[in-house]
C-alpha cells in the first residue's frame, strides 16, 4: 500500500493543526462548493457539507488508523457528493442527473473504496438521526444520555425517573429503531 | 419479533447475563437469523451513535477551528438554520458532573445549597450597602451588586501560591496588573463603548453545578456566598487531594471545576488578570461544549477587563459563530456590537 502526499491532510485533521485546516479548506472548499451550486444547492448547504464531512473523516481517523492512499481532493469530492446525492434524496429532488466536476470524473478505485467507508457510516448515522427524531421525547432523552457515554443509574438520575423504567424504556426506543431499520429499503444498502 | 427479545439482547451486550444464560442466547442466535440480524443492528446502533454523540476536548477544539473557518470560505447567512445532526445533540446537554463512572461521589446537597442561596441573599445586602456608602463617583457603574468588584477584597487576598502550576509565561506579578486594573477603572469615562464599563455589565459570576462534587463543597461554599477570598483559597486546598483521588473521570471533571470557579472568584474579586491563566486551562480541560463556551466567554471578558480588547474581540467572535450555544451567541454577537 503507497501512501498518498496528501496524507499530511489526514494527519493535520487529527492533530488539529491549524495552517494544514486552513490550506484544506483553501484548496478543496471551491470544488465542493461549485458540485453543491451546480446540484440544487445554496453556499450555506456548500458549507455545512464541508464541515460535516471533515467531522465525519476526523471521527473515523481517530477511531481507526488511515491510510490515504488517493489524492484528498477526490476523496472529498466523493465523501461529499455521496452526502449530497443523500441530503438531495431526503428534499425529495435527486431526480435530477448529478453534474459532476470535470476533473473528478476519472477518480481511482482507491477513492471509492476510501470513500464509500465513510459514506456508509455517514449514511446510517443520517438515517440514525432521521429515526430518532421521529420518535417520543423521552425516547429521545434516554437515548441521547446514553449514547453521550452516561450509565443509565446517570441517565435515570438526570431524568428523574426510575432506574428500572429508565432500562425497560431504552430497550423499547432501541427494538422500535431497530425494527424500523430493519424494515427500511436501504438495510442491506446501508450495510447494517 | 417479539420486543421482550431485546431486553435479551441488551444484557447480553451489556454482559449481564451468567455464563449459562450467555451461552443459550448465543446457541438461540445461531438458530435464529432474525434475532441475529437484530442483534447486529442493536450493537451498530450502540456503537456508531456512542462513537458519533461523545465529543472529546481535542475533538471540540477540532469542531471550533472548522466553525471559524467555514464562514471563511462560504458565504452563510446569519439565519442559516444548523443542520440535523450538527444541533441534535445539543439539545440534551449534559452535566459534567455526572459523566463520571462513580456518581456516588457526586452527591446531591439541597439542604446545602437552600442555606447557601440565603447566605447569598444576605451577602447580596450587604455588599449592596457597602457599594451604595463607597461609591461616591456619581459615574460608576455598578453592575453585579452580588458579586461586583471591590478595591477591599482586591487588596487583602493573596493569591500567589494559586499560580505556582501557572507557565511563567502566564504569570502576573502580584499585584501590579490587578492595580493597574483598578486605576483603569477609575480613569476612564463610564459610557457604552467603556471596555470597563462593558465588562461590569456583561460579567455575572456562573450559578454552581447541578451536582456538588462532595470534594469541593467548601470552595463551592464559599463562592455561592460571595466569599471569593476564601473561595480562592479552598480551591487551591483541594486540588492536591482532588489530584489523587477518584476515578479519573471525576478528576478530571474536579480539575476544571477548579480551574473554572477560581477564575471566576478572580472576576469577582476584581482580578481579571489571574483569571486569565486559569480560565485557559478550564478551556483545555472542559468537559463538554457548553462549559468549554462559558470559558471562552468568561476570558473573553477577562481581556476586555484587562484592556486587551482585539483578544477579547477574537474570542468573541469565536463564540458568535457557534451556533449551538444560542445565549452566549447572542450575548458574544451583542458586545462585538458595542465594542466596534
Amino acid at each position: 500500500m503507497i501512501v498518498h502526499p496528501d496524507q499530511k491532510y489526514i494527519d493535520g485533521l487529527i492533530s488539529n493543526d491549524s495552517a494544514l485546516q486552513q490550506e484544506i479548506y483553501e484548496k478543496f472548499s471551491g470544488d465542493i462548493k461549485w458540485m453543491v451550486l451546480r446540484n440544487n444547492g445554496s453556499e450555506a448547504d456548500a458549507g455545512d457539507l464541508f464541515q460535516e464531512a471533515l467531522v465525519f473523516i476526523y471521527k473515523k481517523i481517530k477511531s481507526n488508523k488511515f491510510i490515504l492512499t488517493c489524492p484528498f481532493g477526490a476523496f472529498m469530492y466523493l465523501v461529499c457528493k455521496n452526502k449530497w446525492l443523500n441530503e438531495l434524496t431526503r428534499r425529495k429532488r435527486a431526480e435530477v442527473t448529478f453534474k459532476e466536476i470535470k476533473k473528478y470524473t476519472n477518480i481511482s478505485e482507491d477513492s471509492f473504496h476510501l470513500a464509500d467507508e465513510i459514506y456508509l457510516q455517514q449514511a446510517r448515522i443520517d438515517m440514525l438521526m432521521g429515526k430518532l427524531s421521529e420518535m417520543d421525547e423521552v425516547c429521545k432523552k434516554i437515548l441521547c444520555l446514553s449514547w453521550s457515554g452516561k450509565t443509565m443509574v446517570q441517565v435515570a438520575e438526570a431524568l428523574n425517573l426510575s432506574y428500572g423504567y429508565v432500562r425497560k424504556k431504552k430497550c423499547k426506543c432501541m427494538a422500535e429503531l431497530a425494527i424500523s431499520i430493519k424494515e427500511s429499503a436501504e438495510y442491506d444498502s446501508l450495510k447494517w | 419479533m417479539d420486543k421482550a427479545i431485546f431486553e435479551k439482547i441488551d444484557e447480553y451486550l451489556n454482559g449481564e447475563m451468567s455464563h449459562e444464560e450467555q451461552l443459550a442466547f448465543e446457541a438461540k442466535v445461531t438458530a435464529n437469523k432474525e434475532l441475529a440480524a437484530y442483534l447486529n443492528i442493536y450493537r451498530s446502533i450502540e456503537k456508531e451513535m456512542h462513537d458519533y454523540a461523545n465529543i472529546d476536548e481535542d475533538e471540540a477544539l477540532f469542531r471550533n477551528s472548522l466553525e471559524k473557518l467555514t464562514p471563511q470560505y462560504f458565504n452563510i447567512p446569519e439565519d442559516h438554520a444548523v443542520t440535523q445532526t450538527k444541533n441534535f445533540f445539543s439539545q440534551y446537554p449534559i452535566s459534567p458532573t455526572s459523566r463520571g463512572k462513580n456518581a456516588g461521589a457526586s452527591k446531591k446537597i439541597k439542604l446545602w445549597k437552600t442555606l447557601a442561596a440565603a447566605a447569598a441573599i444576605i451577602g447580596i445586602i450587604i455588599l449592596s450597602v457597602f457599594f451604595l456608602l463607597k461609591n461616591t463617583n456619581k459615574n460608576a457603574v455598578a453592575v453585579n451588586n452580588k458579586k461586583a468588584d471591590t478595591a477591599k477584597s482586591i487588596v487583602k487576598q493573596d493569591t500567589a501560591p494559586l499560580q505556582q502550576n501557572i507557565p511563567r509565561g502566564n504569570r502576573v506579578e502580584k499585584d501590579t496588573a490587578k492595580t493597574k486594573e483598578i486605576e483603569n477603572q477609575n480613569k476612564l469615562p463610564l459610557n457604552g463603548t467603556n471596555p470597563n464599563a462593558l465588562y461590569a455589565t456583561n460579567f455575572k459570576p456562573d450559578a454552581l453545578p447541578d451536582e456538588i462534587p462532595a470534594a469541593l463543597e467548601k470552595p463551592l461554599a464559599y463562592y455561592e456566598t460571595g466569599d471569593y477570598t476564601n473561595a480562592i483559597k479552598a480551591f487551591k486546598n483541594a486540588s492536591p487531594e482532588l489530584a489523587i483521588r477518584g476515578e479519573e473521570a471525576d478528576r478530571k471533571i474536579n480539575k476544571f471545576y477548579i480551574s473554572y470557579y477560581t477564575s471566576l472568584s478572580y472576576m469577582a474579586n476584581g482580578s481579571a488578570s489571574k483569571a486569565i491563566p486559569e480560565l485557559k486551562n478550564a478551556i483545555a480541560g472542559s468537559p463538554d461544549s457548553s462549559y468549554y463556551i462559558k470559558a471562552l466567554w468568561y476570558l473573553s471578558l477577562a481581556y476586555l477587563k484587562t484592556d486587551n480588547t482585539t483578544k477579547a474581540k477574537e474570542l468573541l467572535q469565536q463564540i458568535a459563530i457557534n451556533k449551538t450555544e444560542s445565549k452566549f451567541n447572542q450575548m458574544s454577537l451583542h458586545l462585538l456590537k458595542e465594542l466596534k
